[in-house]
């Protein structure tokens, strides 16, 4: 089954804290999921995970700082069986190649997003580390495919000294 | 002489400084006021029977006159920066020391004016009303205008890192992207060095707002600064232990930002005494990490 990837920050999902009843959230995770537009930015994933590299780097690449990137995976099934809208927007990354698995849920209630919220909770998370995360950056730009002039200019600075990035752009977004 | 100090009623964060000089009592060397924007030195005036005694000239842009002084029903506009800057002209009251950080209860509008602290405090009115809904305030402002005894002579950058924890609205916290909170405590490493992160431990162990203190410890990690790399190791390893698990995990991944293979026998005892088994097996890869680096 493939998954829909939303990058989170899994501590907000810590549902261990001392003052938290069993089976309640973090209202900061909350901030994991806010909408722009009614609308929340998600990856396509296939079942097999192939593209987890492609999409670490396509969003550590539109960051500004290199770190672990942290992400929730929720079966599509699941989404579809909720009734969620699912949009085919591509992805406005550095990371051209990349933006095609970009998907938007559409057409966001609140009761939506608090379904959505129980499916965060529920999924499965992972970490990519920032070494790694590195690395998936090093050959997003090896492979061409990345517009360098889109990524910031902190980033391009952190990536030029750790010999990622050669001869960036004298104009940095 | 600091006479009996009030309660102040805190809306937004402000800095105190000798209008005059711009010097600090524990660094008379130094010149706050010199980086502030469009900072010309202030007149030497002082009049310590001016009831009035934060007088705005609206006027000018000028910092020293931005809050040198409010009148009463007199707006003046909000930066963003966290500094602002007032002088108080009763000597007798704080004696024209540079103050580390007080509060004063100002209200900030929704067009981003600030209502004069008198006005604010009797009505108390929350964060974000506009100014339209302030009426006539009739007591002196000495009743309402005082500094926290306790803060005279506090280094400068304990102020900043209570503005920063007290930051509204705290922005959301996401990894690889810089907020204004990870900004600010990267400055106050950067500018403060390691007295700047001791004073930062202190601060994240006193507080409970544990999102703030995650951040402040993925900043400390990932952050570039030599001169302090030791210093913020210090702490990060110190926070390992802390009772929040959301803490504990900040902490080992500011450690393995910091890619210090140092930090593989705190680790190895955090992972004995953690109880949750995620954060283990988490941390396990820290461990893993830092051992092949």
């Amino acid at each position: 089954v493939p998954y829909l990837l939303r990058k989170i920050r899994r501590s907000k999902w810590f549902a261990t804290l001392d003052w938290l009843s069993p089976n309640e959230l973090q209202a900061d995770a909350l901030g994991d999921i806010r909408t722009q537009n009614n609308e929340l930015s998600v990856w396509l994933v296939p079942d097999d995970k192939s593209n987890v590299a492609e999409v670490v780097a396509a969003l550590s690449l539109s960051a500004d700082q290199v770190s672990i990137v942290e992400y929730a995976l929720i079966g599509l099934d699941i989404v579809s069986e909720k009734g969620f809208e699912v949009a085919e927007n591509p992805g406005q990354t550095p990371f051209t190649a990349a933006n095609h698995w970009h998907r938007d849920l559409v057409k966001l209630s609140v009761g939506k997003v608090v379904e959505l919220c129980e499916l965060v909770k529920q999924a499965q998370k992972e970490r990519c580390r920032d070494r790694e995360a590195l690395n998936y950056m090093a050959q997003a730009l090896g492979s061409g495919a990345v517009d360098v002039s889109k990524i910031s200019g902190k980033l391009q600075q952190s990536l030029t000294k750790k010999g990622v990035l050669h001869n960036p752009p004298a104009t940095a977004r | 002489m600091v006479p009996r100090m009030n309660t102040i009623q805190t809306f937004i964060p402000l800095q105190v400084f000798d209008l005059l000089d711009g010097s600090s009592t524990d660094d008379p060397a130094k010149n706050y006021l010199a980086s502030q924007l469009n900072y010309k030195p202030a007149p030497s005036w002082s009049d310590t029977s001016d009831h009035n005694m934060l007088r705005y000239n609206k006027a000018s842009r000028n910092v020293h006159n931005y809050f040198n002084a409010v009148y009463v029903d007199d707006h003046a506009s909000v930066q963003n920066e966290c500094t602002y800057v007032i002088r108080f002209l009763r000597e007798n009251a704080i004696n024209d020391t540079m103050i580390g950080t007080t509060s004063l209860n100002v209200i900030v509008s929704r067009e981003g004016s600030v209502i004069s602290p008198l006005r604010a405090n009797l009505h108390a009115a929350p964060f974000g009303s506009s100014a339209g809904q302030y009426y006539g305030a009739t007591e002196a402002v000495s009743t309402h205008l005082n500094v926290s005894a306790n803060r005279v002579n506090e280094p400068p950058e304990y102020g900043i890192i209570n503005r920063l924890l007290s930051m509204e609205p705290m922005p959301d916290f996401e990894d690889g992207v810089s907020n204004a909170f990870s900004e600010g405590i990267e400055y106050v490493v950067k500018e403060f060095g390691n007295d700047g992160v001791g004073a930062l431990e202190e601060r994240l162990v006193a507080t409970d707002d544990l999102s703030c203190v995650a951040e402040a410890l993925r900043t400390l990690g990932l952050m570039d600064d030599v001169k302090t790399a030791e210093r913020r190791f210090r702490t990060l390893v110190m926070l390992l232990k802390h009772r929040s698990p959301i803490v504990r995990d900040a902490a080992a991944i500011g450690l393995a930002y910091l890619d210090d293979q140092r930090a593989i026998p705190a680790i190895n005892e955090a992972i004995e005494t953690e109880p949750l088994s995620f954060l283990r097996s988490d941390m396990e890869a820290i461990r893993e990490q830092l051992a092949h680096r």
